[in-house]
């Protein structure tokens, strides 16, 4: 079976911090932009997966806000200090999916901009 | 002299040193003075002394006497964090307009004090802030023409790309505070004020709305020297707005080599029917050749996270070269002092006053407490 875009992204980005790449991983901004509505809870889930093998487990602190079809953003929380703001939109004008992302280290950043 | 005669309150390792620039550039200013709050240590005001010889105007030692001069038409306004409330109610109720560093000042109390007086008054007030930048104004626009359907939500962030990275002990882990009374301190700053309070204003201009409410996160990501201070190197806050719209901001420093230029800023817009990214380094040109690649500044005691160009030009930082952005060469605090000066002349309320200065400080503090109690914070109980 193929991988996604997201599923490559994702694992590229996972591969990177585990070499050590940018020290410890703090900070994960994720935005994901998808051209249909149903795609907004799907990429929510990988995407908040993403954040939590990025950082080893679960949030304590998970907020939602969202507007129905149109988009989705989360602000999470670790014990350990770290944290995530991830939001998933629609664009139902340009039809293509993109990405942008920036994974914060102690000692260096991750980028992503599709 | 010039049309209007501008005092500097604040010198050398402020703001003060990029903005007196400018005041003296300007066709219609010129500084006529420097001066200090009362109680301002001898080191500060020896860093005002070196602003006042470097420009050969003179050092007023009663900032009293200096507001009473009829030649003092703008106050350009950098005093310690812990001063600003007194200092800029003192420049308002001697009726000049007042050019306020950011943010506003450190307590809400004293910041409802000067929206106050300000809004009772005829005199200009302006804050510094990034709204008069080219991709900025973009992104207003973009909301103005409604191309991407009714606004629902933004995303903001401005992190810069300054000081050491990868300091801060293995675990170490700062527990947030409720309230805060020191901002100002030789080594490093609390970021998600200094920093964050450009994309709370961004987010305040661009949505033209009412904030409700915050839920806010600090962390200490990056630096050694913010964690011995007790103080936060990132930030980010949830804002929710009366009208629905929701908000998301981060801001901080991460370090010299985390970044090819001078650090993410980004505005993402999401409308109904679509989402638009503004990038402050796209588009660009990238460059890769035989020069020497980026080394960062070493180390200096007084000033680790390269805040004072000007007054640690024996620790320059070399250029980052190989991200040149389009749009990269006009200078803010060009834009935002000529806008100003513009507001003056036109007689029309500048589009971050102080009164802005108060709502987009409240929502600061408020995430400082929600970062503490880990719950959202009316900004209504602020």
């Amino acid at each position: 079976m193929t991988s996604t875009f997201i599923e490559d992204l994702n694992s590229t980005s996972l591969n990177s911090i585990q070499n050590g790449d940018i020290g410890i991983p703090k900070f994960i901004r994720y935005i994901a932009i998808v051209n249909q509505s149903q795609k907004l809870k799907k990429y929510e889930k990988i995407i908040q997966d993403f954040t939590r093998s990025s950082f080893l487990k679960n949030e304590t602190q998970n907020i939602k806000v969202n507007d129905k079809s149109t988009y989705i953003t989360k602000l999470l929380k670790w014990d350990s200090g770290q944290g995530a703001i991830i939001t998933i939109s629609i664009d139902k004008i340009n039809l293509s999916e993109r990405f942008d992302v920036l994974i914060i280290g102690s000692n260096g950043s991750i980028y992503h901009s599709t | 002299m010039n049309k209007y005669g501008v005092l500097l309150i604040g010198g050398r390792r402020t703001h003060q040193e990029m903005y007196a620039k400018i005041f003296k550039k300007h066709p219609l200013t010129s500084i006529v003075g420097v001066s200090d709050p009362k109680e301002t240590s001898s080191f500060r005001k020896n860093l005002s002394k070196t602003l006042a010889k470097e420009y050969q105007v003179p050092y007023f030692d009663d900032l009293n006497l200096a507001l009473e001069n009829p030649q003092v038409h703008i106050i350009s306004s950098t005093p310690e964090v812990e001063k600003r409330g007194e200092v800029i109610l003192q420049c308002i109720e001697a009726k000049k307009h007042v050019y306020l560093d950011k943010p506003l000042c450190g307590n809400i109390i004293e910041a409802k004090n000067i929206a106050s007086s300000a809004n009772k008054s005829s005199i200009k007030t302006q804050m510094f802030s990034m709204v008069h930048l080219p991709w900025v104004q973009k992104a207003k626009k973009e909301i103005s023409k409604n191309t991407l359907g009714k606004l629902k939500a933004l995303h903001i962030e401005n992190i810069f790309s300054k000081g050491k990275a990868g300091t801060i002990p293995y675990n170490k882990r700062r527990i947030e505070k409720t309230s805060v009374n020191k901002w100002t301190f030789t080594e490093a700053k609390r970021e998600m004020f200094d920093i964050g309070v450009y994309p709370i204003t961004l987010v305040n201009w661009l949505t033209n709305d009412i904030p409700k409410s915050v839920i806010g996160i600090t962390g200490n990501y990056i630096f050694n020297e913010h964690y011995e201070l007790d103080v936060e190197d990132f930030g980010s806050i949830l804002m929710k707005f009366e009208s629905g719209i929701n908000a998301s901001i981060i801001a901080g420093r991460f370090g010299w080599t985390s970044h090819p230029k001078s650090g993410p800023q980004k505005i993402v817009l999401i409308g109904e029917n679509s989402t638009k990214i503004f990038d402050a380094n796209s588009p660009r040109i990238e460059i890769y050749n035989t020069q020497k690649p980026f080394v960062p500044p070493r180390y200096n005691p007084l000033d680790p996270m390269g805040m004072w160009e000007e007054t640690s030009k024996e620790f320059l930082v070399a250029s980052k070269n190989s991200w040149q952005p389009f749009y990269s060469t006009q200078n803010i605090a060009e834009l935002d002092i000529n806008a100003f000066i513009d507001c003056i002349e036109k007689n029309i309320t500048p589009e971050i006053d102080a009164q802005m200065g108060y709502t987009i400080l409240k929502s600061i503090l408020a995430g400082y407490i929600s970062a503490a109690t880990h719950k959202e914070i009316n900004l209504s109980k602020i």
